[in-house]
């Protein structure tokens, strides 16, 4: 991997590099390499035995490509936000 | 041997006492337990790999075995997802049922985000001849699809905070249980080190999945293999089951069907 920047609808998703010094002192070493970050908000995945990643909060969902992943996982979170507010709206009514 | 059945035919009674077992499952942490532990495991070897039905088999027990310690005759029942697919459903999703826990317990659900599979395709999934064509594509995207469908909790790392996740673990184990039941003698494929038929399971290092292949041993049957009383002599020269109980449940089976070793129930011990 490689760090990467990419902005996709309006969201910021970000591939950083950990600081492996920092890693070592804080014995932090299972934490993976590089960090994902959305809108610089850091999201947690891992990787299942095929290597294929998964995010902690979309773990149903699972590619080879973390910056793929983090686009399908706005998608999904747009697409559930508004349905949570469809349902709000409808028991309002 | 109790008998899991499809949410929509639990008698009122039925459907309470699961009901009643889940909250108090929930208050004495013991759904929080097994949440925790899937969350966990999650990244290793229980998902995308040859144990993900086997590991989920036992886990389902476990927590069936939990809930019969409120009552011995309650067994986890299904949901097909194929069939109830719209989140308007009242019998699944309204506050007698499972709608309730969505704002007791904090569960975020977005019911209908994303797709859900077709019977087609469980269809599909069922004439697969081989263990290690059957389970990829059952896990995904048959099983993960519902995971994200209800979203919020069930779309997480630790699912089993949302019931939804027993219903359709249930249904996922049914599937593997029908398919094995179709393809007698079909051996058990590992996808990978550490991932075989004799390997420990992940948090139950004396299990493995030799030991769950046969359900009958573990002491639960489907609904849709269970005798009536009428065809059980047809019931008998298809399956080999040997004799009902006067109230319908099964006496004793032999497993030739199943064609694999017989396994065993495991025996809850929690740490206190
Ligand atoms: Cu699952």
């Amino acid at each position: 991997m490689e760090p990467e920047q990419q902005d996709y609808k309006a969201h910021h998703i970000e591939l950083r590099a950990r600081d492996i010094g920092k890693l070592r002192t804080f014995e932090v070493a299972q934490e993976p390499e590089f960090e994902l970050l959305i809108d610089d908000k850091p999201i947690r995945y891992g990787q299942l035995p095929d290597g294929s990643y998964a995010l902690y909060e979309y773990a149903y969902d699972w590619t080879d490509n973390l910056i793929d992943l983090a686009k399908k996982f706005i998608d999904y979170r747009d697409s559930a936000d508004n349905t949570r507010r469809e349902i709000k709206a409808g028991e309002e009514n | 041997m109790g008998v899991r059945k499809n949410y929509r035919n639990l008698t009122d009674v039925e459907r309470d006492r699961f009901l009643q077992a889940l909250l108090n499952l929930k208050s004495t942490g013991i759904i929080d337990e097994f949440a925790q532990m899937h969350a966990q495991h999650f990244f290793m070897g229980i998902h995308r790999s040859s144990h993900f039905l086997p590991w989920h088999r036992e886990m389902l027990l476990r927590f069936e075995q939990e809930l019969q310690i409120f009552h011995p005759d309650i067994t986890i029942p299904y949901w097909d997802s194929t069939v109830d697919n719209n989140q308007n459903d009242p019998l699944f999703w309204n506050n007698n049922f499972l709608g309730q826990f969505n704002s007791l317990w904090r569960l975020r659900r977005a019911l209908g985000s994303g797709l859900l599979s077709t019977a087609q395709a469980v269809d599909t999934n069922q004439n697969r001849s081989t263990y290690g064509t059957f389970w990829p594509e059952l896990e995904n995207p048959i099983h993960n699809r519902p995971h994200n469908w209800v979203g919020g909790v069930m779309a997480d790392l630790a699912s089993p905070g949302d019931p939804v996740f027993y219903l359709h673990h249930c249904w996922i184990d049914m599937l593997w249980a029908k398919w094995q039941l179709a393809h007698p003698g079909v051996a058990f494929e590992s996808s990978g080190a550490n991932l075989g038929l004799n390997d420990p399971l992940m948090e139950w290092p004396d299990r493995t999945p030799a030991n769950v292949l046969n359900h009958h041993a573990l002491g639960y049957t489907y609904d849709f293999e269970a005798p009536r009383i009428e065809g059980v002599a047809a019931f008998q020269a298809n399956t080999g089951f040997l004799g009902v109980n006067i109230n319908g449940t099964p006496s004793s089976w032999i497993d030739t069907d199943l064609g694999m070793m017989a396994g065993t129930s495991p025996s809850i011990s929690r740490q206190e």
